[in-house]
């Protein structure tokens, strides 16, 4: 199964967009990402949240795009943030750090209170 | 035990080779998370073959899967031009800054902290990278 992106915009979370990766974000997938996110660079928003709850499958390729998204919002002011990674995802981000550990979330119970948090902050 | 793959230089038809190595593996009853990071080696290495290495158009890659109680090897052989990635593969800076590290090398990284062993040799005109991963602990 090839990568499939859905773009979500939420009352729910206000000022972010949330692309959800269903499949497999390989080396060949890493491009669809890419476009997805060009997309969602050219809105102004605050957050871009990546939910991976669907995500089998993690390679450097996908890596690189989420790399380069973090310093493209880091650039505006912005934040990239990840929620629902599986165990063989997660341990892909652990090795390789590519992005901040910080901006990972375990659910989306910890990301809401992060978030509002923030808001109150 | 021995198998073998081969495929077109083409990033798409990493996905056949990662689909026959999990059902030859899990026809072996290995452990899932083993699984996965092999899978995960055979994306890395392939991808880093067919971006950097450029094998002649219509070059097949081979791969082949050799299994034993105690170890799994994987070996790719491309008739592309030399390239040794151990030597010519910079690790990533994993110390720096995320934001500020080149994005670079990372797949080669991956393949190098998920297997025991690495090794590269340049064999009747062919590049012959092997990974080992000892299979003792993980049953």
């Amino acid at each position: 199964m090839a990568l499939d992106i859905n773009t979500v915009i939420s009352s729910e979370t206000p000022g972010a967009i949330k692309l959800e990766l269903m499949g497999q974000l390989d080396s060949a997938g890493a491009e669809d990402l890419e476009r997805a996110v060009n997309q969602v660079l050219e809105e102004t928003v605050e957050a871009i949240i990546f939910d991976l709850k669907d995500m089998t499958f993690l390679a450097s390729a996908g890596l690189r795009i989420f790399a380069k998204t973090q310093r493209a919002m880091t650039q505006k002011g912005a934040r990239t943030l990840f929620v629902n990674a599986q165990p063989q995802v997660r341990k892909v981000f652990d090795i390789v750090k590519a992005v901040k550990l910080s901006d990972i979330f375990q659910s989306y119970e910890e990301l809401d209170a992060y978030l509002e948090a923030m808001q109150k902050g | 035990m021995e198998h073998t793959i081969a495929i077109n230089p083409d990033l798409a038809e990493i996905r056949e080779v990662r689909a026959w190595l999990e059902e030859r593996l899990t026809a072996r009853a290995l452990q899932e998370d083993l699984i996965a990071d092999m899978a995960l080696v055979t994306e890395e290495v392939l991808a880093n073959v067919i971006d950097y290495n450029a094998p002649g158009q219509g070059a097949k890659i081979e791969v082949e899967l050799r299994l034993s109680p105690q170890r799994l090897e994987l070996v790719f052989l491309d008739s592309g031009i030399p390239f040794n990635p151990l030597e010519e593969i910079a690790n990533p800076d994993l110390s720096a800054d995320a934001e500020e590290r080149e994005a670079g090398g990372f797949g080669f990284f991956l393949v190098r902290e998920l297997t025991d062993q690495v090794a590269y040799q340049r064999e009747g005109g062919r590049n012959r990278l092997s990974v080992f991963r000892d299979l003792k602990e993980s049953g």
